[in-house]
């Protein structure tokens, strides 16, 4: 019964993110070349998303749609109701970033100029926040993912580990609603990679932060709730709850190497 | 349009006011490890709380959560101390340039005080000479110098005789020129004496019964002017050399009155050294001797009906003596020639209040029908040729400035494409494109600022230097020091503005390209 009315009152919410038969191409020389073709989406608040699939099946291209940086060729793509494309410039895109959305990638990419404190302190810079109270907050967000100490230390003077947790701090100062992590992992060993995943995870639960992450690795799939297969161009599934446990099982036989 | 010019100049302008809140604010900082706490508690509160207001300003933030133009600066400095080197260099290339412009135009302006103080001394800035135009019949006289007194912004009115004397000394005769002055003429003007003093009188009015007699012995003599015209004018050309021009009428037949000076002449006179070198007499003996010296007064300066007066001959003595090597000139007191019966004088000299009423006055006294000259036409001149003179110099220091310029467009073109991934990390997190244009101007218009603060210091120091330099000759010369460089207020801002525009100019080119580069840039990068 509980089952129910949640799921009654999950269809009445507004999904945080809503793509509807969205597509991309990009133009090459004269040849136009398909990237995106008719995605349809439906991510919730609070869902952690993983968007999962080979290189170059697009699922890239579908990320920064999502952040409001590839405007698509055909289809609509909503955020909390709002139509993120149509009848906004690029400024009001980036206004939009930087309110709602905290973001981790792959390479860590640092203002090179600043130290860690700083470059983490940076989206609250963008927002107008005085600097003594930024760097304020950026101490205390160094704190919950265990970096403060380093607080005073040129970012590229870290491990990457070190990097992405900082990148992840970074994500989290300005309390956006989405974090949105590309290929958060690529570029860490195992234990450093499980470290990452774990702090989202947490993030996710405790907070109800949406994420939503895009990998090619299968080692990580079992924090999401909510998975999205892409190949080639399109999404060939979409798995909750039951469905998903499902998947994970199947994978896990394929595979064999995945920890719970 | 209007708008379109008035807003990058405010823009400019608060940028300057911005750039130096965080200066202080930055120095403040700084110190903040030596402050006490106590100061750091109750100054420190004070400072932050200032700190925030002006944060708030409408100039510094629109009041839309976004990044105040202060962040920028900020981030700007900070890029510049990562790249210390690279910054320094720019800069001082910015600071040598201006620095050439600065130490070129300050000599400049230097040389041309000094020329215009070696022309001019204060006083004279405020003096007219005025004369009776060339065959007017509108003459100075007594009603004049009333009419002059009228004039809005004049202090005083000297009038000032001219005549023949007829030097008597040690069974010699010679002619010298004659002026007859008031006290306040000879001591408000650039002739001082280097011997004695000048006479004291200041008289300029005359009562009926202190005009000159008539001598009863030669009474009304006509007498065949022999050499002599009706005419005699006195005149002086440019180098300062004296003369006295006859008019030579054959067939004249001159009535000459002679008379007698009354009592209340002085019979005190100012020579000049000229004239002591005629009369044979010593520098050092001159006060205190005598010689006898009759005036010859004619036509113009005489009232209608008479052609010639002459004195009889008095005794003079010498009380000063004053500089003069070309033409020998004395000088009597006014009152002396005066009670000769002279009514019309031959120029007078204004002193105005200020020397900016000076061209006024001028005016509406050539509109009286008199010609006037003063310093400050050669003063114009020489002003004029100085700010030739100046731009030229300033062209000169400009080349230099033009090499920095280009340094620093390659400094900041080269940053741009090193900070392609960064400017696409910023843009990604939510930094809109005009943010990103003012940061790049920020750091071009804050390398020229400093540029320019420094070229300054430089030039001001290498024009003292060069003063120095030289005063070691003119000391040796017993010249005394030697400051050939000045550097106006206004020139200052017009610099500071100037190193403000190259810093925009050179600026403006990678600022458009940072706002082209996709925030995609940031991500794709493998």
């Amino acid at each position: 019964m509980k089952k129910n009315t949640k799921q009654d009152r999950e269809d009445e919410l507004t999904p945080a993110i809503e793509v509807d038969t969205l597509s991309k191409s990009f133009i090459v020389g004269t040849q136009e070349i398909p990237v995106l073709k008719n995605v349809s989406l439906k991510i919730e608040e609070g869902d952690f998303t993983v968007i999962f699939g080979p290189s170059g099946c697009g699922k890239s291209t579908l990320l920064h749609s999502i952040l409001g940086l590839e405007e698509p060729t055909r289809g609509t793509l909503k955020f909390f109701g709002n139509d993120l494309y149509k009848g906004t410039t690029e400024d009001d895109r980036a206004t939009f970033r930087k309110k709602t959305i905290g973001m981790v990638f792959q390479q860590s990419n640092w203002i090179k100029s600043l130290n860690v404190k700083e470059n983490v302190a940076f989206p609250l810079t963008l927002i107008g926040v005085e600097d003594s109270v930024s760097q304020e907050q950026a101490r205390g967000v160094l704190t919950q993912v265990g970096m403060v100490q380093w607080a005073d230390y040129i970012p590229t003077e870290l491990s990457f580990g070190q990097q992405q947790r900082v990148s992840l701090a970074r994500a989290l100062i300005h309390n956006p609603q989405v974090i949105i992590a590309d290929e958060p992992t690529g570029n860490l060993d195992y234990e450093a990679g499980q470290q990452m995943m774990q702090l989202l995870f947490d993030l996710n639960k405790e907070f109800r932060k949406t994420v939503i992450m895009v990998t090619h690795d299968l080692e990580y799939l079992h924090f999401a709730n909510h998975i999205v297969q892409v190949f080639d161009g399109e999404i060939i599934g979409t798995y909750r709850g039951k469905e998903r446990d499902h998947l994970l099982k199947e994978l896990t036989f394929k595979k064999g190497t995945l920890g719970k | 349009m209007y708008t379109g010019f008035v807003e990058p100049i405010v823009h400019t302008v608060t940028f300057v006011f911005l750039l130096l809140v965080y200066l202080c604010g930055a120095l403040v900082k700084a110190l903040e490890k030596f402050t006490p706490a106590i100061i750091k508690n109750s100054l420190g509160k004070y400072l932050y709380k200032l700190y925030v207001q002006i944060l708030n300003l409408n100039i510094n933030s629109k009041g839309e959560k976004s990044i105040n133009r202060i962040n920028l600066i900020g981030l700007a400095m900070r890029n510049m101390l990562f790249k210390r080197m690279r910054s320094l260099i720019t800069i001082g290339g910015m600071a040598v340039g201006i620095g050439a412009i600065v130490f070129l135009v300050s000599l400049g302006y230097g040389l041309q005080e000094l020329v215009i103080s070696r022309v001019a001394k204060l006083n004279e800035i405020k003096q007219i000479n005025i004369a009776s135009n060339p065959g007017s019949k509108i003459d100075i006289n007594d009603k004049s110098l009333a009419d002059f007194k009228q004039i809005t912004g004049v202090e005083q009115v000297f009038p000032v005789i001219s005549v023949v004397g007829k030097v008597n000394f040690n069974e010699s005769i010679s002619d010298m020129v004659v002026y007859g002055v008031v006290f306040d003429y000879l001591d408000q003007s650039s002739i001082k004496t280097v011997k004695g003093k000048i006479f004291e009188s200041n008289d300029v009015v005359i009562s009926a019964e202190n005009l000159s007699t008539l001598d009863v012995n030669t009474a009304e003599q006509s007498v065949p002017d022999a050499g002599r015209g009706t005419k005699d004018a006195i005149t002086t050309d440019s180098d300062g050399w004296v003369y006295i021009a006859s008019e030579s009428d054959q067939a004249a037949t001159v009535n000459t009155k002679i008379v007698v000076l009354p009592p209340i002449a002085k019979r005190e006179a100012v020579v000049n050294r000229s004239m002591l070198r005629v009369l044979g007499i010593d520098e050092n003996d001159a006060v205190g001797k005598r010689f006898t010296s009759s005036f010859v007064a004619t036509g113009d300066l005489l009232p209608a009906g008479e052609s010639k007066i002459e004195s009889s001959g008095d005794e003079y003595l010498i009380v000063g003596v004053v500089p003069g090597d070309k033409t020998p000139i004395f000088y009597v007191p006014f009152i002396d020639l005066r009670s000769m019966g002279i009514v019309n004088y031959s120029q007078a000299t204004i002193v105005a209040n200020h020397d900016k009423d000076v061209a006024d006055i001028r005016k509406k006294i050539e509109a009286m029908g008199y010609a006037t000259s003063s310093v400050v036409d050669t003063i114009d001149q020489i002003n004029s040729l100085f700010s030739t003179v100046r731009v030229m110099l300033g062209l000169l220091g400009t080349v230099a400035l033009a090499v920095a310029s280009l340094g620093m467009f390659n400094t900041l073109t080269v940053s741009l494409l090193e900070r392609t991934r960064e400017v696409g990390l910023m843009k990604t997190m939510g930094m809109k494109s005009n943010e990103v244009r003012e940061l790049f101007l920020t750091e071009s218009m804050t390398m020229g600022f400093f540029g320019g603060v420094i070229g300054i210091l430089l030039g001001y120091i290498g024009g003292k230097l060069l003063g120095l330099i030289l005063s070691v000759f003119s000391l040796t010369k017993g010249l005394g020091f030697l400051d050939i460089t000045y550097i106006p207020s206004s020139f200052i801002l017009l610099i500071i503005f100037l190193s403000l525009l190259v810093g925009i100019f050179t600026g403006i080119y990678p600022a458009k390209r940072a706002t082209r580069i996709s925030a995609l840039d940031a991500l794709r990068y493998e």
